[in-house]
């Protein structure tokens, strides 16, 4: 019995592991903008999952009118738009405060913008379900065929936390988005003006979020309820990355979607996300900072 | 003619905490080295952060070559030429040196003279270049001070604000520490410095000017000489000397 359950799942070993990849770098997608805005702004965006509801359900609208392409960037554009929004017109009165009264007055800013908009899209929007099936349905790697939109959404994941890093380590406004997390102070005494820095982390976040969403969409089915699920396992994410480091995020990301798809397909998806927080546990019973976050 | 720097009747705090009643300072000429000592808790911190805009006055004015500073943020005041190194250094811990330097110039003022304060700071403190790679928070307390006024370097400043710039280095670190400053000074004529300092004798010997701040307020200014031999400071700050 061990020894056929064995088998069938090194037979399928590739195939689960590309989806939990494909899935990890998606809550990767949505947990680098909860960690970037934490960083940035002390605000832990409850809502953020919200963010890839917007754009699925808007592709989702617009896709017989517009096209795949098209629908998908108007989605994606709307998120950003919603970000800049969080940013300059929800959180106005917790930026008026300063330490542990700005966490609160934003958490629970961010919780109500969650109940509002998962109650609006719930009850607008019930049966919009963002479903992106492109015509190669299967790709054939090493022998072993794999469904080509799960490859697709893991790849264009991966190049878009590729570039992320990249804009963060090279340019010089990502190294002012960096320097803002660090300390805020001193990034205002080298001249970086904080506010447009923290407006544009908003703006990614909710760009990459957005991605995060209309990505779901392609490997598998993005609907209106979806976003709490997103934000939930994000903000795992971000904890056991490490709060502020976006590699660790990255990393964490791509462990917990591979354990969680790896332990469906042995136990069950109910279970599977018993282990994910055992191991979650595990993670941080061991390294109290994160997988790659530094000990203050 | 008014004054390069003049700092009239300010007062300033943190919420419900006064620190600052009415507190006056002034740095007649672009050039000068202008000094503020006082006892713990005076308010020479305070009264930098005004100057450096990390903090914004309740009352009184601050004027800079002629124009008010009031309401202008502190990244505004780095581009006019204002650079202030904290006693706090406010690093970004995670940075290598190179790239803490790197922001150092981000203003426009600093990003045109890069290659050449770059230059300049690594000559004046050939320590920072050996540790170019490694992260700001891996760094002794005298190299975090180093980075911190190299830092504040990168931006091409002809204001200079030292916010008790030989705390928590060694004795010999201090004495290269201000024939660095000196060296800075003579080099860049222009280049004007406020010093707040502990270690008064080091203030006296550096500096053409002297702030003696007491309780929030300007209790006595002058030039070192006068004051040395002024029997409150010698026995409140000089040790009797």
């Amino acid at each position: 019995m061990v020894e056929a359950a064995l088998n069938l799942l090194l037979s399928q070993l590739p195939v689960v592991l590309v989806d939990g990849i494909t899935f990890g770098l998606q809550l990767a997608l949505v947990a680098v903008g909860i960690t970037m805005i934490f960083g940035q702004a002390q605000i832990l965006n409850l809502s953020h999952g919200e963010f890839a509801v917007i754009a699925a359900i808007t592709s989702a609208l617009l896709i017989p009118l517009l096209g795949v392409p098209l629908a998908v960037l108007a989605g994606i554009a709307l998120a950003v738009a919603f970000g800049a929004f969080v940013y300059k017109v929800v959180l106005l009165p917790a930026f008026r405060l300063q330490g542990e009264n700005r966490i609160l007055l934003g958490l629970f800013l961010m919780l109500g913008l969650y109940l509002l908009l998962h109650g609006y899209f719930t009850n607008q929007f019930p049966t919009t379900y963002l479903s992106i099936r492109p015509e190669v349905q299967t790709v054939e790697l090493l022998g072993m065929s794999f469904r080509f939109s799960a490859v697709l959404a893991a790849g264009i994941s991966a190049v878009l936390l590729a570039l992320l890093a990249v804009f963060l380590k090279t340019t010089m406004t990502g190294k002012a988005i960096r320097a803002v997390s660090q300390n805020e102070t001193g990034s205002m005494l080298v001249g970086i003006t904080v506010d447009r820095i923290r407006l544009l982390t908003f703006l990614i976040g909710g760009a990459l979020a957005g991605s995060a969403g209309i990505m779901r969409g392609l490997a598998a089915t993005m609907g209106p309820e979806s976003g709490i699920e997103l934000t939930v396992l994000a903000l795992l994410i971000s904890v056991v990355g490490g709060v502020r480091s976006v590699p660790g995020t990255v990393v964490a990301g791509l462990m917990l979607g591979i354990v969680y798809m790896v332990a469906s397909f042995l136990v069950g998806t109910y279970l599977s996300v018993v282990i994910m927080l055992a191991v979650t546990i595990a993670v941080l019973v061991l390294r109290p900072q994160g997988l790659l976050g530094e000990s203050e | 003619m008014s004054a390069y720097l003049s700092v009239s009747g300010i007062e300033a705090g943190y919420g419900e905490f006064q620190v600052l009643w009415g507190l006056d300072l002034e740095i007649p000429e672009q050039g000068q080295r202008v000094g503020v000592i006082g006892p713990n808790g005076a308010g020479k911190t305070t009264a930098m952060r005004c100057i450096a805009g990390i903090l914004q006055p309740k009352r009184g004015k601050i004027d800079f070559k002629g124009r008010t500073l009031n309401g202008t943020p502190a990244n505004k005041r780095v581009e006019m030429g204002i650079s202030y190194v904290p006693s706090e250094k406010e690093l970004f811990p995670k940075m290598t040196v190179m790239e803490v330097l790197e922001l150092g110039a981000y203003t426009k003022r600093g990003k045109r003279e890069f290659e050449r304060n770059l230059d300049f700071v690594f000559t004046l403190f050939p320590r920072l270049k050996e540790r170019r790679n490694q992260k700001a928070g891996t760094l002794s307390g005298g190299e975090q001070q180093m980075l911190a006024i190299a830092r504040a370097l990168m931006s091409s400043p002809e204001l200079l604000i030292l916010d008790e710039p030989s705390t928590g280095l060694s004795p010999l670190l201090v004495e290269e520490l201000f024939r660095s400053l000196a060296e800075l000074s003579e080099r860049k004529g222009s280049l004007t410095v406020l010093l707040v300092e502990q270690r008064v004798p080091m203030a006296f010997s550096f500096c053409d000017l002297i702030y003696v701040i007491e309780g929030g307020r300007t209790v006595l200014k002058g030039e070192p000489e006068e004051l040395a031999s002024d029997p409150r400071i010698r026995a409140s700050y000089l040790g009797g000397l």
